[in-house]
């Protein structure tokens, strides 16, 4: 499969993407709501410009220190944004894949294989998970003791479907191989 | 001069930046392609481009006025 039919890094020869998400957009909030700020610091900044201008020597010094902060809060404000968006997680007819994805620091992938996933929990705890409709899923692998745990998931309770479904239908081919192993050479 | 150059430096470094973030940002997601709906958008509604959008804005204003700043300064 060439990188132009890819839905994701890493995707394998004749892997169906079967649904997307990302998490909810509570983790995103505090961001969100710190956005307008920046807004209104910025044009107070230009609604006082000519005030600035005739101070002294000593506010030239301060207003390069703010207006360089203020262009690192910028910058990480919309990069958090950006790493919001790019950090996915997809279910696939094979597995389940969390990409955790910025645009300049981060390029991880964890892969759940539906083969190894022996039970799936759906928690949705208090009023605030309820109301807002999000939870997290916990995934029981074999061969391992502590769960795989992907928390903020939206509309919890149509993924844990989605997956139960996918890992219901696991393809026959997968059958055929694990029956038939390759010999070792 | 000095604080005109420092003001200035401040102003290319962000917008270099803003150009590189928006560069990598976009070769990625042309590359992998996502499905979006009204499921996958924030609030079900807000695509990532209104944010683009936003971000441009919001350094090229950062920018232009550090930029008025700069040349006030070297007129007075």
């Amino acid at each position: 499969m060439t990188d132009a039919l890819k839905h994701f890094k890493g995707q394998l020869d004749g892997e169906v993407v079967i649904c997307t998400f990302r998490k909810h957009w509570l983790s995103i909030l505090p961001t969100l709501v710190s956005m307008p700020g920046l807004f209104i610091v910025l044009f107070l900044l230009f609604w006082n410009l000519p005030l600035l201008v005739e101070q002294g020597h000593w506010m030239s010094t301060l207003m390069i220190f703010a207006l360089a902060a203020l262009h690192t809060l910028i910058h990480r404000q919309f990069l958090t944004v950006f790493h919001y968006y790019l950090n996915t997680v997809i279910l696939t007819d094979q597995r389940v894949v969390l990409i955790d994805k910025s645009v300049f620091f981060k390029d991880s992938k964890t892969s759940i294989d539906l083969v190894n996933v022996q039970d799936i929990q759906k928690d949705q705890v208090g009023f605030l998970q309820n109301f807002l409709n999000f939870g997290s899923l916990s995934f029981m692998l074999s061969g391992s003791s502590s769960p795989m745990v992907i928390d903020l998931v939206p509309r919890p309770e149509y993924q844990y479907k989605k997956i139960h479904e996918v890992k219901g239908s696991t393809p026959k081919w997968r059958d055929e191989r694990d029956s038939n192993p390759r010999p070792l050479p | 001069m000095l604080i005109f150059v420092l003001l200035f430096v401040v102003q290319l470094g962000s917008v270099t930046l803003a150009f590189v973030a928006l560069r990598r940002l976009y070769v990625y997601i042309h590359r992998y392609r996502f499905d979006e709906s009204t499921y996958t958008l924030l609030f079900g509604f807000v695509h990532l481009r209104y944010f683009v959008i936003w971000y441009v804005v919001m350094v090229g204003v950062a920018s232009v006025l550090e930029l008025v700043y700069a040349f006030s300064l070297l007129g007075t």
